[in-house]
């Protein structure tokens, strides 16, 4: 879709008349030009990746304005202005997706919903919570269990990002095999629409009125809306948490262990395969499991004892319960804090560029091996490495979690290298039959690909949805390949 | 220990890992006042890519040195440590204006005035016995406060209740805290070494800051700037209050039951890591139930204080009181207990609607109203 933005001679007159009416809605101190909230808008995790998706490092495409905006009638007042003089808007609020979502390619306003910061309602009685959705993760889960109450979504990310980002980005938290996605957690939202129209969902637990609206701006990533009001479902704290460590002599038997869990009907917490690269890193050979199992304690006995017997029916080695509450204790965060001799974010060496992705995505129990297999065989034919682990599991399969390394000479080499490797993981995942990503989002970075996702004739089904509701293309443009 | 130039890399690089916690950006809801935003900011002007300004350095004025960033991360970096050292004795043309118009007199021995003629006098009533310890009012305590001398009156009040025996200075020098912290370096060294040299000559055996940023200061900053106090014992409030408590065994005059929040100064909660003491003495009171914020300990975000940002930042330390005192009201307290008489004031100073959030008192008014 084209974008339709004043031509370079009128911008400076446009801006002016923008800021003013930004400034006329919401007041002085919710709008900003200045270059500082113009430079750090203007970043997201793709950046600190190193993520050479162009040579050197030119200036990164920056916002004319930042708008605080702290309900939804403001941010209506913001994107009917936007539609007014066709100015692009892009909402952000925690910025740390790592596909680019966030960056402001085209110029107009960053929308950051982090402003509308309210706990509106904890209903410990039918167990939900409605919130707006600036609240980073870690502010609402606190505020949970200080009722003795959690919302389970508890992604790598907790700290960093915030419900908005959550749910438009359909995102996974690592207790999601017992608890489900953002997605499944979601009852009723409240939308600001292209238009600057603001419609609501009912918070209900189900329904058979029409199709579910939950679901169009769920992924959407800003695209549709902006999501500024949630109700989730939440759960007690569990009264009882066991840990369970089990090392199998190979993927696939792992894999198989996965499988035959939650054939069986259980529904552990957390359960987490290393590959046998990771698990190297631990200290063992072959491939690590580490299991939470969360619930009433007759619940997380009955269930610890029958993953047992699994264990033990495929070969597996029993670790006790260390490894699993270490690193649920202690390591789960580990990986996101840079240290001068991280893999991710020690300084390469002069002259070279440290490059990462993780090429996630989700299929059936089958498709994991052989993803894993086939994209193991990828990256290390283009001497880069690959670690994975496998953590968000389903009765019908798995979640692949691959992070790729590398570190090449600056260039345009790495910058061919960088999007053919992510090129090559996605069709691999997509001719085994998976998705093309399973919980990070797809942004800028893999927008190229949704094609191969949703086929052409679903593309252009979502782009006339798109049409349909943002005719003059303000919301997010540039995202999503639309 | 990572050096303040690789420490700076690293945290513009991470992920924001310690932005839900950072004070400031948790009041302000800014992307541009995350610890990451700012140590990529000073980065770059590390690295020359970005010129120094005011605009710049005010922005780096924009942070309480809560270090609520440097107990969230894991390795330990310390963003608010790099802010410290972006802001180190700069030059005044580069300095915010609200800053520059107050320099001379936050580098004073008096930064908020001389304290008035009735409180030195209550403060000279003091007798000292033998190696009582020094109480450290507080120069916010003793002349920029809107009720310091009956704050002075409740502290004499406790200390004759607790049956404690303790000293004063009748004219007590500043810690140099603010200057400090606020990259006056000489000047707080200045402030530092003064009130060093009269603790010795009075033969001070202890020391007991009432303030939590002077506890902070005599803690952390005179080490760093080589302020020897020889055999001083540091001794923070909620400490001394325990152990006279523990000791004279006082009886409570709570009738009923109460709900009662605690609010983790910076100074003594992730300075000091003076957690647990003010809690003990809380649960001793019989009827008191104390009951936790949802962010304690070492996320308690700061109320606003945050060594010299009330005077760099006035805006951000009303918002920073005001989601201070929210947290404290989503408790259901009745009332909230600062470990410090500084956290106390500014929440009160700041705070839109004091009948919407519980009560606040500072542990030494709760005690002296608990303690008949």
């Amino acid at each position: 879709m084209n974008f339709v933005y004043p031509s370079p001679q009128n911008r400076s007159f446009i801006k002016n008349i923008v800021l003013n009416e930004l400034i006329e809605a919401l007041g002085a101190e919710k709008v900003s030009h200045s270059e500082i909230d113009r430079i750090v808008y203007s970043r997201d995790s793709i950046v600190q990746y190193n993520s050479p998706l162009i040579e050197d490092d030119p200036e990164l495409p920056r916002a004319d304005f930042v708008c605080f905006p702290e309900t939804t009638e403001e941010v209506s007042r913001i994107i009917r202005i936007a539609n007014t003089h066709c100015v692009p808007v892009v909402p952000e609020c925690g910025g740390a997706q790592g596909s680019g979502s966030t960056l402001p390619l085209y110029g107009g306003i960053v929308l950051d919903v982090k402003g509308l910061k309210k706990i509106i309602d904890i209903d410990t009685d039918n167990h939900t919570v409605t919130a707006q959705t600036g609240l980073i993760g870690y502010e609402l889960e606190a505020a949970l269990n200080a009722v003795g109450f959690t919302c389970n979504h508890l992604p790598q990310s907790l700290h960093v990002s915030g419900l908005g980002g959550f749910i438009s980005a359909r995102s996974a938290g690592v207790i999601s095999t017992k608890y489900g996605k953002i997605t499944e957690m979601v009852l009723g939202m409240e939308v600001v629409l292209p238009t600057g129209e603001i419609i609501s969902t009912k918070r209900v637990p189900n329904s058979a009125a029409g199709p579910n609206f939950n679901y169009l701006f769920m992924g959407a990533e800003g695209t549709l809306g902006v999501i500024t009001e949630v109700t989730l479902r939440i759960t007690p704290l569990p009264e009882s948490r066991k840990f369970l460590g089990a090392l199998f002599r190979d993927l696939p038997t792992a894999i198989d262990g996965a499988r035959l869990i939650m054939r069986r009907g259980l529904r552990p917490a957390a359960m987490r395969i290393n590959d046998e690269i990771e698990t190297l890193f631990m200290g063992r050979e072959g491939c690590q499991m580490v299991l939470m199992l969360d619930g009433f304690e007759d619940l997380t006995e009955l269930e610890l004892n029958e993953t047992k017997k699994i264990i033990t029916q495929l070969g597996g080695e029993d670790l006790g319960e260390d490894p699993a509450r270490k690193w649920w204790e202690e390591k789960r965060y580990t990986v996101a804090f840079p240290t001068s001799d991280h893999p991710l974010f020690g300084i390469p060496k002069p002259g070279h560029i440290r490059m990462s992705g993780c090429i996630d995505s989700a299929g059936s129990f089958d498709y994991l091996v052989k993803a894993h297999r086939g994209l193991k065989e990828i990256v290390e034919g283009m001497n880069m490495v690959l670690l994975a682990h496998f953590s968000h599991w389903y009765t019908t399969g798995g979640m692949m979690y691959p992070t790729f390394l590398a570190e090449l000479p600056k260039g345009p080499d790495a910058v061919r290298a960088f999007n053919e490797v992510w090129r090559r993981g996605i069709e691999l995942s997509h001719r085994l039959g998976g998705t093309i990503n399973h919980h990070h989002g797809i942004g800028l970075n893999l927008g190229r690909f949704m094609k191969l996702e949703l086929g052409e004739a679903g593309l252009e089904n979502f782009r006339r949805i798109k049409r349909a509701m943002d005719p003059n293309n303000i919301m997010n443009p540039g995202k999503l390949g639309l | 220990m990572t050096d303040i130039v690789e420490m700076t890399r690293l945290c513009s690089v991470c992920y924001k890992m310690c932005r839900d916690v950072c004070s400031v950006a948790g009041a302000t809801r800014h992307e541009a006042d995350s610890p990451h935003n700012r140590a990529f900011i000073a980065y770059e002007v590390m690295h020359g890519k970005r010129e120094l300004t005011p605009e710049i350095v005010d922005y780096f004025y924009r942070c309480s040195l809560c270090k609520a960033c440097r107990e969230a991360c894991e390795p330990g970096h310390d963003a608010g440590e790099v802010l410290f050292a972006a802001r180190k004795d700069l030059d005044d043309n580069l300095l915010p204006e609200t800053l520059r118009s107050v320099k001379e007199k936050i580098s004073s021995p008096k930064p908020y005035g001389e304290e008035s003629e009735a409180i030195r006098k209550l403060i000279g009533t003091v007798k000292p016995d033998g190696d009582a310890p020094l109480l450290l009012f507080g120069q916010k305590m003793r002349a920029g406060s809107a009720d310091g001398i009956d704050q002075i009156g409740r502290v004499l009040s406790l200390m004759k209740k607790l049956g404690a025996s303790f000293s004063a200075f009748e004219d007590e020098p500043a810690t140099g805290q603010l200057p400090y912290f606020l990259g006056f370096t000489g000047a707080g060294k200045k402030r530092a070494e003064e009130l060093a040299e009269q603790m010795r000559s009075a033969k001070v055996k202890s020391v007991v800051p009432l303030s939590a940023d002077d506890f902070r200061m005599l803690k952390v900053g005179y080490p760093a700037l080589g302020i020897e106090t020889g055999s001083i014992e540091l001794i923070s409030l909620p400490e001394y209050l325990l152990s006279l408590i523990v000791k004279k065994k006082p009886r409570f005059n709570n009738d009923g039951n109460i709900a009662v929040t605690y609010h983790d100064s910076c100074g003594l909660g992730r300075e000091g890591r003076i957690f647990e003491q003010p809690r003990e003495i809380l649960r001793m009171i019989p009827g008191v139930n104390l009951t936790e914020m949802a962010l304690t300990k070492d996320q308690a975000p700061c109320c606003g204080y945050g060594v010299g940002l009330s005077f760099t930042h006035p805006e951000i330390t009303k918002a920073m009181a005001n989601r201070l005192a929210e947290l404290g009201k989503n408790t259901g307290a009745a009332i909230m207990v600062t470990g410090c008489p500084t956290c106390r004031d500014t929440i009160l100073e700041n705070i839109d609607d004091r009948s919407t959030v519980p009560e606040i008192l500072d542990i030494i008014l709760f005690l002296d109203r608990m303690i008949p």
